[in-house]
């Protein structure tokens, strides 16, 4: 029985959020999916002291705040240093991943949308190590 | 009342020796018994009478005052200078005769005083002769006629040949030797003893003695001499005894034993205060010199032929200046002793010494100039002038160095560049004519002058002329100044007038003092009209305070003009845009007297610029609306149709069977279209013009590297040989992300369209040309047919191949990037033979 995560989606696109979980319930990924709309939401949960995520999925472009508003404040949190950050976006803007790379280690991948089935599995490889 | 002294002189031979004797500044008679006086025409002359000489000049002369042999007097002259005369008294009856001689003399005088020892020598009974060898001019006295038994008037006219004709011709040819001989320099004095035909017909041996006096550029002048028949020499010593005592002037005469035979009065007063000689030898009449003492003791002893000097005697209270001469003179061939001749010079050298410093202080002011200065004396001869003319006439350095010049130096042209000769000013100011203000020019290779002339006549203390003085100076400068100014002034009317630009003066407060045409056009007034506003009226309110600010600084001197941008209201009422330049003149004290301002008319300028703008914010919105749409396109699109690819996924997974389906076959392969493109659409879309900021640098050779190894496995299975030719250190200024497309764009195309005919070959090599590196990628694959496709080779959704994966977007793609990093591409290609890309990149 392969390692299930908690995991949070960070992302405006329904769309997007459903079918992101109807992959990872498929690939039995997940223990617990918490999803939210923007980084300010995102940020409020993760400061409420409960049980920490173990992986995020966040988008870039996103009303109120951000993906990169949410990493500049991401990156300050010692506590939250041990989440794994993917950052999926539907950009292909080649300075959306340069700017991404500046971020460093803090950020595991990052994958242009739409995620596909042998995406997930190389993520799953690759926090299990 | 006529002079009886006429009857006195036929009377009695002594009383017309007299006369000749001492007379000869003038003769004062004075009957004793009566007091009538009269004085003769010389006297008057002398005095500067033209007429008699008034009574009342006479008769101060105070008839006791003459009773001693020798006196002095001062007689008033004309122009009521005192002059001094040394009087000698000859008592004839009971008239009282007085000779007059002149104490003091000048230059000018000298050739009456010529005049006054050739009537002394005649009246010595000398046979004496002057010849101007130069010239030919020959005077002869009575006696040299006399001698030969003629009378004066029939040796008339005199010249050379009247003595060559009368000398035997045997004699003639030794005479003429002899005299080559003087003139040579090889005998001190010419003698000769020849044989002259007397007018009785008999041949007489002839004594003749001469000696060049004057010399002329190096030539003898003057030569001066007598003879006498030889029998007679005896009395020649006694001759000149009388002469020696007669001559004016301090000179003694000694025999060979240096004892004293003859002397003059002079000589006396000179040395022994007019009292009587009480000594016999020479040595004690005269001051102890050791310089005079050997210098007699040479000439007697033959050694030397004159002793000429000018001997300082120091003395306890006074210096005294003489000049000595002392010459032998010869009995028979042998020296029979010595003539001295003292000049007193204290007086003169007093005065020369005040000149000489006066003259310094003079000749320092006037050196330095830019003022010539040029004085001649009545004979045209240039005698003083400073620096500024030895300059501009190249005239010796000083007028005392060198040849004589002369007026004809000092050439001067009429304005019209005609010189002068007979005309020349100091010609001119000679004749009593005046000069002042004359303009003159001088020429030279350097230059030409106008020069403003004014000229003064020089006179001696008696009133006379003795020279002229001249100064010019130099206009030159301040003509060329006027010049200058005439012409400015008449280019800035002209200008003024039909300047393409409005132009105006205007006062300090503001109005209108002159304007041109142009000005009026611009702003819609006629000339009268807008005299009669000031510019603060017509200014476009909102433009007024900055004029006024500007205009106040330029009146303070704070800057010196000021251009601006503003509007004015024209006459009917529209606004005109205008230039505005505006600058100051001020007087020589530096106060304002009124501005120029320059207005160039901007409206029709302004209104195309207005249009131009409009065009530009046009071309700016749609150009930010393309950028949006392009945005829009490539993120917001993407998102839905990543979506749509996904959905697509999920819903396969579910419902396996569908896959078999034809419509979700080709709803997913729309669906993967969709996303190339758009995927396409967003390369096109981020592509922007760069800054060189924003470029890094990178080697060349290890980007190409890193995307082959990218691609190593598609490199393998197509077998393509590729080969980095492209050194490490060579390194280029670009986005790494276009220059990483760009390599995967040409290695991918080329093994995309490899030929199958033969092995594929691709290679990579670099050069530096100017500022870029050229990159040259060349395959030996399917190449492109030029001629057919080369102008759509770089464009959008082209493709040449009819190959499989042909998309016609990467060529699109790289050559943007390339321009966008500063760079360009070029290609040569030929079907079934290879394509080369040259892609020039900024190097590092």
């Amino acid at each position: 029985m392969p390692k299930t995560f908690h995991t949070y989606i960070i992302d405006d696109d329904p769309v997007f959020i459903f079918g992101l979980k109807f992959l990872l319930n498929m690939e039995n990924f997940a223990q617990q999916i918490k999803t939210f709309p923007n980084g300010e939401e995102a940020i409020a949960e993760l400061q409420k002291n409960e049980k920490l995520p173990e992986i995020i999925f966040l988008d870039l472009n996103m009303p109120v705040m951000d993906g990169w508003e949410f990493l500049d404040w991401f990156v300050l949190q010692e506590k939250l240093a041990p989440i794994a950050i993917y950052v999926t976006s539907s950009s292909i803007d080649p300075r959306d991943l340069d700017r991404v790379k500046k971020y460093g280690s803090k950020i595991r991948g990052y994958h242009h949308k739409p995620l596909r089935k042998e995406q997930i599995d190389n993520i799953r490889k690759q926090v299990e190590e | 009342m006529r002079s009886p002294l006429y009857q006195l002189i036929q009377k009695s031979e002594a009383c017309f020796d007299f006369a000749q004797n001492h007379g000869y500044d003038g003769i004062i008679l004075l009957n004793s018994i009566t007091n009538e006086i009269w004085a003769n025409a010389r006297l008057a002359d002398v005095l500067g009478y033209k007429e008699d000489i008034p009574p009342a000049i006479l008769n101060r002369i105070n008839k006791t005052h003459l009773e001693k042999k020798h006196q002095d007097i001062d007689i008033l002259s004309k122009s009521g200078k005192s002059i001094a005369f040394k009087v000698s008294t000859f008592q004839q009856d009971t008239f009282q005769i007085l000779g007059l001689q002149q104490k003091t003399k000048n230059i000018d005088q000298i050739d009456q005083r010529i005049l006054a020892i050739r009537s002394l020598l005649t009246s010595a009974k000398l046979a004496f002769w002057e010849w101007n060898i130069q010239t030919g001019e020959v005077y002869l006295s009575p006696f040299w006629a006399q001698e030969l038994g003629y009378r004066m008037e029939e040796l008339q006219p005199f010249s050379v040949s009247t003595w060559s004709e009368l000398a035997h011709p045997d004699d003639a040819k030794k005479c003429e030797r002899l005299l080559q001989e003087h003139f040579d320099g090889h005998s001190l004095i010419y003698e000769s003893e020849a044989r002259m035909r007397h007018r009785n017909g008999r041949l007489i041996w002839v004594y003749d003695q001469g000696k060049v006096v004057s010399w002329k550029d190096d030539q003898p002048e003057w030569m001066i001499g007598f003879h006498q028949q030889i029998s007679e020499r005896k009395n020649q010593e006694e001759v000149l005894k009388t002469f020696i005592r007669q001559f004016p002037a301090a000179v003694a005469m000694t025999n060979k034993s240096l004892d004293i035979l003859s002397y003059t009065q002079e000589w006396l007063e000179e040395f022994h205060a007019g009292q009587e000689l009480s000594v016999s030898k020479i040595a004690e009449s005269i001051p102890h010199i050791p310089a005079i003492t050997e210098g007699i003791e040479r000439i007697i002893n033959n050694e030397i032929p004159i002793f000429e000097e000018i001997i300082r005697e120091e003395n306890s209270f006074q210096d005294n200046w003489r000049e000595w001469k002392i010459t032998p003179w010869y009995d028979q061939q042998h020296i029979g002793g010595v003539i001295i001749q003292v000049s007193n010079l204290n007086k003169l050298k007093k005065l020369e010494l005040e000149k000489l410093q006066y003259f310094q202080y003079m000749a320092m002011i006037c050196a330095n100039l830019p003022v010539a200065m040029i004085a001649c004396d009545t004979r045209g001869r240039l005698t003083l002038y400073n620096d500024t003319a030895r300059e501009w006439f190249h005239l010796n350095e000083s007028a005392e160095i060198g040849e004589p010049q002369f007026i004809d130096h000092i050439q001067l042209n009429e304005l019209s560049g005609d010189q002068i000769f007979t005309d020349h000013p100091l010609r001119k100011l000679l004749r009593n004519e005046e000069l002042k203000n004359r303009q003159f020019t001088i020429q030279n290779d350097q230059y030409k002058r106008t020069l403003k002339a004014d000229g003064i006549q020089l006179f001696n203390e008696l009133g006379e002329i003795i020279g002229v003085a001249m100064t010019l100076y130099d206009m030159s400068d301040s003509i060329a100044t006027e010049n200058q100014l005439r012409l400015s002034e008449q280019t800035f009317k002209n200008s003024f007038k039909k300047a393409p630009i409005g132009m105006a003066l205007v006062d300090l407060d503001g109005s209108w003092m002159r304007v041109n045409s142009k000005i009026c056009k611009i702003l819609g007034y006629s000339k009268e009209e807008l005299l009669k506003t000031n510019f603060q009226q017509i200014t476009h309110p909102d433009d007024l305070d900055s004029d006024l600010y500007l205009l106040n600084e330029v009146k303070l001197g704070k800057r010196k003009s000021y251009e601006l941008e503003k509007r004015y209201i024209h006459k009917t009422g529209k606004i005109v845009s205008v230039i505005l330049s505006v600058s100051v003149v001020r007087d020589p004290q530096k106060n304002p007297l009124f501005y120029i301002s320059q207005l160039t008319d901007i409206s029709s300028l302004k209104a195309s610029s207005e249009a131009l703008k409009n065009v530009l914010e046009i071309t700016q919105k749609q150009n930010d609306r393309l950028h949006n749409f392009a945005h829009i396109v490539s993120h917001n699109l993407r998102s839905h149709t990543g979506n749509i690819s996904m959905l697509l996924d999920l819903l396969l997974s579910q419902y396996d069977q569908l896959r078999q389906e034809e419509i979700p076959q080709m709803l997913l392969t729309a669906s993967k279209q969709l996303n190339e493109t758009i995927s396409h659409l967003n390369e096109v879309a981020t592509l922007h013009d760069t800054n060189e900021d924003e470029l890094e640098s990178l080697g060349l050779s290890s980007v190409i590297e890193k995307e082959l190894h990218n691609i190593n496995a598609y490199i393998k299975e197509t077998k393509i040989k590729i080969e980095n030719k492209v050194a490490p250190d060579v390194k280029v200024l670009v986005i790494p992300a276009y220059l990483e497309s760009i390599i995967f764009n040409f290695v991918t195309n080329a093994i995309k369209y490899r030929s199958f005919d033969k092995a594929p070959k691709l290679s990579f090599r670099s050069k530096y040309i100017n500022s870029f590196v050229m990159l040259e990628i060349q395959d030996n694959g399917l190449g492109i047919d030029l001629e057919k496709h080369g102008h759509k080779l770089f464009g959008m959704y082209k493709t040449f191949h009819k190959h499989k994966e042909a998309r016609g977007i990467g060529l699109f793609i790289t050559k943007n990037q390339i321009e966008a990093m500063g760079g360009k591409i070029e290609v040569e290609s030929t079907p079934n033979i290879g394509t080369t890309f040259k892609i020039f990149l900024k190097h590092a």
